[in-house]
């Protein structure tokens, strides 16, 4: 008993202590159970939709379109036109883009199917053209195509075996036919030009008699350069676009021989197909010389939007697009050390009244680019995949088409380098090959003060 | 044994951060500064609205005035918990809707160690923040509108230490030492917009912080007459620790931060009250509060702030005090009011607050615990100004558990 006594006066002051707070603690928890059904307790809605006044914390969201633009035209002055699938031919007057001449060149191959035979005999020969689909200006005038041998072989060029559109390949100035053509309907889906019968029963002969320069396109084109399909430049007034490939683009000799029954003649005839042992190509001239654009020569030297009435200039084909500058980009780090970029967005719009908004190049891309305006990459999205600039058309008017594009990426990373250097720029370019075939232009506001003028809208958040 | 109530510690520790941690507000209000401030107090100070800066602690826990635990009896153990149950109606130009919310509020512990310390600790809420706000956002410079979607979730707990020295038989003097802690989030959606894609943009406010706060007591007795001033003072202090802000956007997340300090300002508070006691059948209690607020800043430029007052007038009474006495005599009826001016002005419109209370408190058969009752009669805001009312209908769940220590003594 006293042992016991004693024991407890030794447990002393906490101990009692810490045993009281267990106590309490247990017998809370009982209560706390019964508070925990209470936690469930928030029921009912409480979504309230208030003025924008009321809010406190959260963002800001601005947008500032005061940036200025720099515009120029630039002449690309070597675009890729060989083996585009496409040829091209025709001449077109334009007051923006001048005097626009499509001439094509292509080295013919040997026939796929053809059998010797001495009864044979010649008939003609023609060379069919087959309708794209493309025209470009006034399909309603009379248009003149001749056909001369090219003088020389044709070659690519040495460190990319492809021609450019000024390549300048010299023909003979004979003619080997013509013709004179209005495409009056869509079913006229061909154009068929009568060739030279003495040329024509050249090949015949060399063929019939399997001549060696017959064995393979290749030795063929060592005897025959290929034709120069080259349009009249004083009557006509549109361009139009042929199928350039085996099938589609062939000089068709025709032939007959006796039939074996003795009593009449079959009919034959012998292809020579477009071919590309070396490229072919359409040549694409552009005399801008009673155009604003009348000093833009080299591609190194653009033309500034101010010494061409404020606006810019872009045309496929013959290698016009717009550069734009940021002289005041480098502002915008300001706004990224307060904040974030949301979004970049370039607008621009053409000129109204310069364009048919049933042919608005509708592939557009942006490019970047130096101080030489060499084309240094294309804008592409976070993704890899290429950015288009996309359009909204005015059909009705005329006057209020605008094209837009994200150019995020493009503002974000050029920082990069820490500031960004106000020579570099964007082209605005053609993301389609199939556009080095097309004559697509737009006459665009480069005047800021416009209402459509340029404009790179950025978006930013501020907290 | 022993083991079995460790867990038991264990288990209703768990149980009451959990939940503290969880919603215990709904208020568009709560949007501002730490949100909604919850107003000090336990079962007793709720029941009589929310007064008591001069009463003593002794049949309950007052944490109003850290002085007040000089009231406390030698060998007591006093013990007090809070739950509540709040019925809003919210109401503003145009619609109506209603919302029932209930949690855990406080859990708190008192007794004497000598006969001039006493000590009490407890964790309390300071505020609390829930709301859901949908508003129409404007990119700046153009004249595209989006949707925002607001929401806002956290609080602000309060484990407190506080000791109370009684220099004189009747002066008291009284420190109170905090740790506030607890985190502020704020989820903003922007969808619906023409020109950008949808973002969120999440804002987490991390709130570590020690606080001091000061309270003085000064009693007399006149028979069974008590006459008594409380005076309490707590510094400003900005409760913004750390944050976290991050926009989601484009599938891409950013970290930020923010091109200002963020505060959350607690402001300076100056207490002062009155209590008259008659025995233990009448208790009167009269208090002023005044907080600095007008040194706060929202960043909304819409709200103005200014200092706020609060008054509250409390009673208590009961008929019999005697041992004898059963049921109802022996219940204490408490009543009382309060007016809060607003520390802030959203459009020139202040944000005022005001209630009545009423409350039983029900004694045990131990005739020192208690349960506590009352129901909280409340307005919050305004209607002009396309902005919300909210009134309301708080009922206080409070036991005051009071242990006879180092005394054997049978309970249930």
């Amino acid at each position: 008993m006293r042992m016991t006594e004693k024991g407890l006066k030794e447990t002393g002051f906490s101990q009692r202590f810490g045993q009281r707070v267990l106590q309490w603690l247990k017998r809370l928890s009982a209560v706390a159970g019964l508070g925990w059904l209470v936690t469930a307790c928030n029921v009912g809605s409480t979504e309230f939709t208030m003025g924008s006044d009321f809010i406190e914390g959260g963002s800001t969201l601005t947008m500032i379109d005061t940036f200025h633009i720099s515009m120029s035209t630039v002449l690309i002055d070597s675009l890729r036109t060989s083996n585009t699938g496409v040829a091209l031919l025709g001449h077109y007057k334009d007051p923006n883009f001048g005097n626009i001449t499509a001439s094509t060149y292509f080295e013919l191959g040997i026939p796929t199917s053809f059998s010797e035979d001495n009864a044979n005999v010649y008939d003609s020969t023609v060379v069919i053209l087959r309708y794209n689909g493309y025209a470009y200006g006034d399909t309603t005038q009379w248009q003149t195509i001749t056909v001369h041998p090219i003088a020389h072989r044709m070659s690519g060029n040495d460190w990319d075996n492809a021609i450019y559109n000024n390549r300048n390949t010299p023909y003979l100035p004979e003619v080997l036919g013509s013709v004179r053509f209005l495409r009056r309907t869509e079913a006229s889906d061909s154009l068929v030009i009568r060739m030279d019968d003495t040329f024509g029963n050249d090949l015949f002969t060399k063929m019939n008699d399997a001549d060696e320069y017959m064995t393979s396109n290749y030795s063929f084109v060592n005897y025959f350069y290929g034709l120069a399909i080259v349009p009249d430049t004083t009557e006509s007034n549109a361009i139009y676009g042929f199928s350039a490939n085996s099938t589609d683009l062939v000089m068709r000799v025709y032939y007959h021989r006796p039939n074996s029954s003795g009593d009449g003649q079959d009919e034959y005839y012998a292809d020579f197909p477009y071919t590309t042992v070396d490229p072919a190509y359409n040549r694409i001239q552009a005399d801008r010389s009673q155009t604003l654009l009348k000093s833009l020569v080299t591609q190194k030297e653009d033309l500034a939007a101010s010494a061409s009435e404020n606006r810019t200039f872009l045309q496929c084909g013959t290698g016009l697009m717009t550069k734009m500058r940021f002289p005041s980009l480098n502002d915008i780090q300001l706004l990224n050390t307060q904040g974030i970029i949301m979004k970049a967005e370039l607008e621009f719009s053409p000129i109204a009244n310069t364009y048919d908004p049933q042919a608005l190049p509708d592939s557009l891309i942006l490019i970047e680019t130096n101080k030489i305006n060499a084309t240094v990459s294309t804008l592409t999205s976070s993704d890899g995949t290429t950015l288009h600039v996309s359009s909204s058309v005015d059909k009705l008017y005329n006057e209020n088409t605008t094209f837009s594009i994200d150019i995020t990426s493009f503002v974000q990373n050029a920082f990069a380098d820490g500031s960004y250097d106000t020579e570099n720029g964007l082209l605005i370019g053609w993301g389609s090959t199939q556009y080095l075939s097309r004559l697509e232009n737009l006459v665009i506001q480069a005047d800021q003060k416009a209402q459509n003028g340029p404009k790179l809208k950025i978006y930013y958040m501020t907290f | 044994m022993k083991l079995k109530n460790k867990i038991l510690l264990l288990i209703s520790y768990l149980l009451f951060s959990i939940s503290a941690m969880g919603q215990i507000t709904s208020s568009p209000y709560s949007m501002f500064g730490a949100g909604t401030i919850e107003a000090p107090g336990f079962g007793t100070n709720q029941a009589m609205g929310g007064a008591g800066i001069a009463l003593p602690s002794g049949t309950f826990l007052n944490n109003l005035n850290p002085a007040s635990y000089s009231g406390l009896d030698s060998l007591t153990f006093l013990y007090e918990f809070g739950a509540f149950l709040k019925y809003t109606d919210y109401t503003s130009s145009g619609y109506n809707q209603d919302r029932i919310d209930g949690n855990f509020n406080y859990l708190a512990i008192g007794f004497r160690f000598t006969p001039w310390l006493a000590t009490s600790f407890g964790i309390v809420p300071y505020s609390s923040v829930g709301y859901t706000i949908d508003t129409e956002g404007n990119i700046g410079g153009t004249t595209t509108t989006y949707n925002r979607n607001f929401t806002g979730s956290g609080g602000i707990n309060k484990f407190y230490i506080a000791n109370a020295f009684r220099i004189t038989k009747n002066l008291s003097v009284g420190v109170n030492t905090s740790f506030l802690f607890g985190s502020i989030k704020q989820v903003e959606t922007g969808s619906d917009n023409l020109s950008l894609s949808d973002y969120t943009l999440t804002t987490i406010k991390y709130i570590r912080n020690l606080y001091i706060d000061f309270g003085l007591q000064y009693a007399i007795q006149r028979g069974k007459n008590r006459y008594s001033l409380g005076l309490t003072y707590g510094p400003e202090v900005n409760l913004v620790s750390t944050y976290d802000l991050t926009l989601v956007y484009n599938s891409t997340t950013f970290p930020l931060t923010y091109s200002e300090d963020q505060k959350y300002l607690m402001p300076g508070q100056y207490g002062v009250g009155v209590a008259f006691m008659k025995g233990n059948r009448f208790t009167a209690a009269l208090d002023y509060t005044l907080s600095q607020w007008s040194t706060a800043s929202f960043a909304n430029p819409q709200i103005r702030t200014q200092d706020n007052s609060r008054y509250s007038l409390g009673l208590d009474y009961t008929p019999r005090t005697s041992i004898i006495d059963r049921g109802f005599k022996k219940m204490h009826y408490r009543m009382g009011g309060f007016y809060t001016t607003s520390y802030m002005i959203i459009d020139q419109q202040p944000i005022n607050s005001k209630g009545m209370t009423f409350g039983i408190g029900v004694p045990l058969k131990n005739n020192r615990s208690m349960v506590n009752i009352s129901l909280e009669a409340g307005e919050t805001g305004t209607t002009s100004g396309n902005l919300i009312r909210e009134r309301y209908m708080k009922l206080h769940f409070n036991f005051t558990l009071n242990d006879i220590w180092f005394q054997k003594q049978k309970y249930y």
